[in-house]
């Protein structure tokens, strides 16, 4: 599959932080602040057995995955850590809890919808259908990709924490 | 008043249940998909309003939609939804919608568009 070109891939990037930033702020009223943006150039997960001087926290972080097809094909993932995603939960239904459940599962597979979502409204040319999302109780260090993709790599401050998103994108 | 709300998005619902309950809405009935949404709409008598989420499973918004309209209940209908594409919108209005709600939004927006399409009885 081919990769993306810098122009696509800018629009495309474009869509997503304008979308993501207008979710943060329409549905609970906070900004966010984009730290920086990277190329993925490590694909393979940095815990684990990938690197054994890491702990595996299985449930430190979460992370919404939604696929995307149409002119485009691969995947927007959402990782943040567990207290972002209580936060996240908190301020957008006032469901208080100090441990993850369903209702924060929910939540995220919402903020998942909603970003994808708006991001697809944002671009309308390229005739995109989204996936139902998946959450995953793993966050960016276990996150791995072929090597035919180049994602993206945007960082965001939310609540002082650290919010990633991953844009693993190729024309089809 | 009585309104039908329908999403498959739990979360969604208490959103927009939250929303309802700060106007003068008395009754909000919730529905996972259209199928339970028909089911507890009924003869569509004591609703005043059905607010509806587009991409459902089982039976979608806009299969929900037509529905109602085709059994000739003319209450108000709000789209909650992502799509915009006009030619999507265009589908929307033909099944009958009256208004819609762009995803996201935040709770003033919620408020003024229901103010619209549901008449205050208070002030009536």
């Amino acid at each position: 599959m081919p990769l993306l070109s810098l122009d696509i891939e800018t629009v495309i990037a474009n869509a997503i932080d304008s979308s993501i930033r207008e979710t943060f702020s329409l549905m609970i009223g906070q900004e966010l602040t984009h730290v920086q943006t990277n190329r993925v150039v490590n694909k393979m997960p940095t815990v684990g057995k990938y690197n054994q001087n890491r702990p595996v926290d299985y449930d430190e972080e979460i992370t919404v995955v939604v696929g995307l097809s149409g002119q485009l094909q691969g995947s927007v993932s959402v990782c943040m850590d567990l207290e972002s995603a209580l936060l996240w939960t908190e301020n957008l239904i006032d469901h208080q809890s100090a441990t993850l459940d369903q209702t924060v599962i929910d939540a995220i597979s919402e903020l998942g919808n909603i970003v994808t979502g708006g991001a697809k409204r944002r671009l309308e040319d390229r005739d995109l259908a989204l996936g139902l999302p998946y959450v995953m109780l793993a966050g960016k260090s276990r996150l791995a990709f072929p090597s035919s993709c180049e994602p993206l790599q945007v960082e965001y401050a939310f609540g002082g924490h650290e919010m990633n998103v991953f844009i693993s994108l190729t024309t089809a | 008043m009585k309104v039908l709300l329908v999403d498959d998005s739990g979360v969604m619902r208490k959103i927009i249940a939250r929303g309802l309950n700060s106007l003068w809405v008395d009754e909000v009935v919730e529905a996972a998909d259209g199928v339970e949404a028909l089911s507890k709409f009924g003869d569509g008598v004591g609703f005043d309003m059905i607010l509806t989420d587009w991409n459902m499973p089982n039976m979608n918004g806009l299969e929900f939609v037509k529905a109602v309209r085709n059994d000739g209940h003319k209450l108000p209908i709000m789209m909650i939804t992502t799509e915009t594409e006009k030619s999507q919108v265009l589908l929307a209005i033909q099944a009958g919608v009256n208004d819609y709600l762009v995803k996201p939004f935040d709770q003033e927006t919620l408020q003024k568009k229901l103010e619209r399409v549901i008449p205050n009885p208070t002030l009536a």
